[in-house]
């Protein structure tokens, strides 16, 4: 993969959003060097570095049991910082540098970084970097042709910019918790959010697009990311209706706006589910010659409006068919009918799913303190490229000494001085 | 993206979502339509127009805000050839296909992409990729959310698992299309190779997850609907009523139930034993709930945001799409735009993210409403344009007006 070769990107990120899209720059062939604190490094860390967090109690809980950090067997093991799947999904493919960006050493060696770089990428408060010495109008004097990118929540130039978020709280915010939800029920966030995603992914489009008019233009640029903005941005049709009619979406639940039956139907088994929709009256030919003219033969549902006025009578009928069979087979015999049908999957699933994995989805990675695990890995594929190669996440430090000695040339004597006053640091 | 010129070939709010994201960052495009026009044009939500105009798509408008438009038969020998004349001009060529006649005709539009222009980018957007096991299947927004794992993780425990509440995995999907789109147009720049993008949503979606995949890789772990909880651990993390509606709240750390506690005032709480853990206080929600709905429903959405972000814990109230609109923060941020729609002033996203190469706004195309410049501005003449209108090959809206010749 060389799409970005030969960019490099400074990554001072953390949590999801800005790791996120400094791994989508890392997957399509940037040098990215993630810059992290020592004792910063997302659920797997304490904030004062010791192992005497709360999520320690792994050994003593029963199974099923993720609490604050996501580890191999459950184990944090010697180097947890090491071992936190969640930050090892977000940061692989990257170089780890841990430096102190607080002392002054730290923050020369960044800004001997940017000189030598084209991105620098955080997510941290808009503040932040600033704070240090390290905002826009800083690393332009050492570098004009930089490109800075903050994904913040609430935007850099805001009068929330101070604001703390996490993703529910965006997806509250953005308007679309309250778009989704049962019929008649309140508001409900999504299982998995989605706002962190969204926000790095936008980030790391972001980046590429001023990179591109960089090539045309020479100019670097700031790039104030609001993850809000990019959030409420997919909820678009929603809120153009909303601002013409004065109305907000109600939930509907699992049904459609735009045609009837659609909905999900219990199967043989515990919490298993399959995903119908039925979109015209040709598929509702096909379904009622499958389910049988005997509960879904009423000549009223033959149009979409006879269908959405019985949909719960109709509901009842589908769910008596699906509720005997296994959902693999009811998708099986509805999908050779060409009807949009699915086993709603559960995350054990999509990791054993047979067409991902046909697709590769799923990678088997080696990594320090780590072992082989399997991990979801780069998801588009590109005809002219060699596929993703998936380089673990970098243990915490672990290109210290290539980034500041070889890339930047400081000396061993230099940079024993460094780690002996702690600018650089390998573990907590 | 100063000058990369993409053409949208797609009809699915995935690539719409592609290329308007990277129109909003300065790319120029051009959607071709059949001459029925997109099936995104009879998309849900559909917006009361004046007597006597058909319904407008608020899908359509908003997702092709940004681009022109052109109406093309391209089942047609000439419209062929005038599809052709656009590819020439493309960097990047955009196409969706779901089902397998769109998808084995996925084939013949490469083949004619890279006899036309080479060095063209061609994204694919599709349900479930250009290959694998999968790939026939039929799907809907509905099975997108149900294959990429999101469906069994969103809503009740007790009840049947839910969507979100609009096809989102769409707008996803075309994000990450996009992405991939504007770095291989970065590449193809470079080396004069265009290349097949092959993007599918159940792929995409599944790629976002947070921690549901290596939670079952590394702890075996199924993950359970915990309704407007978070699932596993934390609590209060998620959606809490209040006095005048609801707000989202995080609690994702020992310090924040720690500032939490001394904000409500309850300082006794933090000797519990039950809440002294994140794995604790999920275990015991339901009792922290009785504790704090109290306090939470004495008070405004906008009283317990600005109490708990002042203690640095993530809050924010839950919106309305209304109330989002009325949002100043957007607002000041020149976040909207604004747009004559549907016989009334609407107000949309506009560009989520702005560089020096964001374009002003421009609305979406009527059916065919640019055909006419886009095809002289590929070198056909006038009269050569208008006997494609007249033979039905080319739909071009009305009559070109004074200022459309002149733009």
């Amino acid at each position: 993969m060389n799409l970005l070769a030969g960019v490099r990107v400074l990554d001072a990120t953390v949590a999801w959003a800005g790791p996120l899209a400094g791994r989508w720059l890392a997957d399509l062939g940037a040098d990215v060097i993630h810059i992290e604190r020592a004792t910063g490094r997302g659920a797997g860390v304490a904030p004062d570095g010791s192992r005497g967090n709360e999520g320690w109690r792994w050994g003593e809980l029963p199974p099923p049991a993720f609490r604050s950090g996501v580890y191999p067997d459950a184990d944090p093991g010697e180097r947890p910082w090491n071992r936190q799947g969640i930050f090892n999904k977000m940061n692989r493919n990257k170089r780890s540098l841990c430096v102190d960006l607080k002392s002054p050493a730290g923050t020369a060696i960044f800004r001997d970084l940017v000189l030598v770089s084209d991105v620098v990428l955080d997510n941290w408060r808009p503040r932040a970097l600033p704070a240090l010495g390290l905002g826009y109008d800083d690393l332009k004097q050492i570098n004009p042709a930089i490109i800075a990118c903050s994904l913040s929540g609430y935007g850099a130039a805001s009068r929330y910019r101070d604001r703390v978020s996490l993703g529910p709280i965006l997806e509250a915010h953005a308007g679309l918790a309250a778009a989704t939800g049962y019929a008649g029920g309140g508001a409900m966030k999504l299982g998995a959010a989605l706002p962190d995603a969204i926000g790095g992914l936008s980030g790391a489009l972001a980046i590429v697009a001023a990179l591109w008019n960089r090539d045309l233009t020479g100019a670097g640029c700031f790039i104030d990311v609001s993850q809000l903005e990019t959030y409420a941005a997919i909820g678009g049709e929603a809120l153009l209706t909303a601002s013409l009619t004065g109305r907000d979406p109600a939930p509907i639940g699992n049904r459609s706006p735009a045609y009837a039956p659609q909905g999900v139907y219990p199967c043989a088994g515990d919490d298993e589910w399959l995903a119908l929709s039925i979109r015209t009256d040709a598929e509702w030919q096909r379904l009622v010659a499958i389910v049988g003219e005997q509960t879904l033969g009423e000549p009223a549902w033959r149009a979409v409006h006879g269908r959405a006025a019985a949909h719960d009578a109709i509901d009842a009928a589908i769910a008596a068919w699906t509720r005997t069979r296994p959902r693999a087979q009811a998708m099986a015999i509805l999908q050779a009918a060409g009807l949009p049908a699915v086993a709603v999957l559960t995350n054990a699933d999509i990791v054993a799913d047979p067409h991902l994995a046909a697709r590769g989805f799923m990678v088997e990675v080696d990594q320090a303190d780590v072992g082989m695990r399997a991990f979801p890995g780069f998801p588009v594929h590109f005809s002219a490229e060699a596929p993703v190669a998936v380089r673990g996440a970098p243990p915490l430090g672990g290109d210290n000494a290539a980034v500041v000695g070889d890339l930047l040339g400081r000396d061993e004597a230099a940079m024993a001085r460094l780690e002996q006053a702690g600018v650089l640091a390998q573990q907590p | 993206m100063f000058g990369a010129h993409v053409l949208d070939l797609s009809a699915s709010v995935a690539g719409a979502y592609c290329t308007r994201s990277l129109a909003t960052l300065g790319a120029e495009v051009i959607k071709v339509e059949p001459l029925a026009g997109d099936p995104l044009r009879y998309a849900p939500p559909l917006l009361p127009a004046d007597a006597g105009e058909a319904a407008v798509s608020a899908t359509f408008a908003y997702l092709n805000a940004y681009k022109r438009g052109v109406a093309l038969d391209i089942a047609n020998a000439a419209g062929r050839d005038a599809l052709a004349r656009l590819i020439g001009w493309a960097d990047a060529v955009v196409s969706s296909a779901a089902g397998k006649a769109e998808l084995d005709a996925i084939g013949d539009r490469q083949a004619l992409i890279s006899a036309t222009n080479p060095r063209c980018v061609h994204t694919v957007v599709s349900p479930y990729g250009l290959s694998g096991p999968y790939r026939d299947y039929e799907a809907s927004d509905l099975t997108d959310w149900a294959v990429s794992g999101y469906l069994q993780m969103t809503g009740e425990p007790e009840r049947e698992p839910l969507q979100g509440g609009g096809p989102w995995c769409g707008h996803a999907t075309g994000l990450t299309a996009a992405v991939a789109t504007a770095a291989a147009l970065r590449r193809a720049r470079a080396t004069s190779g265009g290349q097949l993008i092959d993007v599918g949503a159940m792929e995409a979606m599944a790629g976002l997850h947070q921690w549901s995949l290596v939670l079952y890789t590394h702890q075996g772990v199924v993950k359970r609907r915990a309704g407007n909880r978070h699932a596993e651990s934390y609590h209060p993390l998620g959606l809490q009523p209040c006095k005048d509606g609801a707000v989202c709240m995080a609690v994702s750390s020992q310090d924040h139930w720690e500032r939490l506690c001394l904000a409500m005032d309850r300082p006794e709480l933090l000797l519990d034993e039950r809440f002294a853990t994140g794995a604790g206080r999920f275990d015991h929600a339901d009792e922290i709930d009785a504790l704090i709905r109290p306090w939470l429903l004495a008070r405004t959405r906008d009283e317990i945001v600005a109490t708990l972000q002042a203690c640095r814990i993530p809050a924010a109230s839950v919106l309305t799409m209304t109330e989002l609109l009325a949002e100043p923060a957007l607002a000041e941020r020149g976040f909207w735009a604004e747009a004559p729609i549907a016989g009334g002033t609407a107000q949309l996203p506009g560009a989520p993210i702005r560089l020096d190469s964001t374009p002003h706004f421009r609305p979406a195309p009527a059916l065919g409403e640019h055909s006419r410049t886009v095809l002289a501005a590929l070198g056909y003449e006038q009269e050569a344009v208008e006997r494609l209108i007249a033979a039905g090959v080319v739909g071009a809206g009305a009559a070109p007006s004074a200022m459309e010749a002149g733009s």
